[in-house]
């Protein structure tokens, strides 16, 4: 069995602003590195961007 | 390219695989852009079912022509600015012509996966997703609007809040980490 991709408060931190697509390029390529390797962090995301998309069905603007 | 390489896979790879008729590996594609892709164009078309249309328009159109997107030169896929500004045009032309677009057209090609179909629910559970905003922090729900309506990165959130970086990523995250919360509550999300 492999060894899991550890994970990195630094780039958690960073999930938020990553499943809104709000990071610059640079970061965002850090994240997707990090998210191909870790599937913890990499269903975060899945879940954040869930609640993302429910947000455009929010507020009528 | 099977299901979890799919997750796992950049967006050009993704793109690229869309190219060999991958449908999967656009739904992929579809359940990661096509919220901000909507919040963009709503916020851009100021008409609700326009902004749908065009989303679903973008995704239709890599699907149908995906030759004209070349993954190697843009690896990052930004939907948002590939398509908002092309496609008004031709949305609201076609509207225009001819009355309201056929909607099951549009749909036609992603359809049948499970992911898009949840994608694509989530556009009408606006009064759930109000209650569930309501639950978020002042702060959280500020960022995350500036973020995610605003189009802003959350280095631009930050200067304009005035609040160090560190603080808007952590609201942006735990912000979006209580919506999902509420969201289930709501009975939205799984």
């Amino acid at each position: 069995m492999n060894m899991p991709a550890p994970n990195d408060p630094e780039l958690d931190a960073l999930l938020g602003a990553y499943a809104l697509d709000a990071l610059e390029p640079d970061e965002r390529a850090r994240v997707d590195a990090y998210i191909a390797e870790n599937a913890r962090a990499r269903d975060e995301v899945d879940e954040l961007r869930e609640s993302a998309a429910s947000l455009a069905a929010g507020p009528d603007r | 390219m099977g299901h979890m390489q799919r997750r796992a896979a950049p967006d050009g790879d993704l793109a690229r695989v869309v190219r060999e008729g991958d449908r999967l590996a656009l739904a992929e594609l579809y359940s990661r852009h096509a919220g901000p892709c909507l919040a963009l164009a709503r916020r851009v078309l100021a008409d609700r079912v326009l902004a749908e249309e065009v989303v679903q328009e973008v995704f239709l159109r890599l699907w149908r022509r995906p030759e004209r997107f070349d993954p190697d030169r843009d690896p990052c896929v930004r939907f948002c600015s590939l398509k908002c500004t092309a496609d008004r045009s031709t949305c609201c032309g076609r509207r225009r012509r001819g009355g309201p677009a056929n909607s099951a057209t549009h749909f036609a090609a992603p359809r049948s996966t499970t992911d898009l179909e949840r994608a694509v629910g989530t556009l009408s559970e606006g009064e759930a997703v109000r209650r569930a905003l309501a639950d978020l922090s002042e702060g959280e729900r500020g960022a995350i609007e500036l973020a995610y309506f605003g189009g802003h990165t959350y280095r631009e959130v930050a200067q304009l809040l005035e609040l160090p970086e560190g603080t808007v990523k952590s609201r942006i995250r735990s912000g979006l980490l209580r919506l999902r919360a509420a969201l289930i509550d709501e009975g939205v999300n799984e």
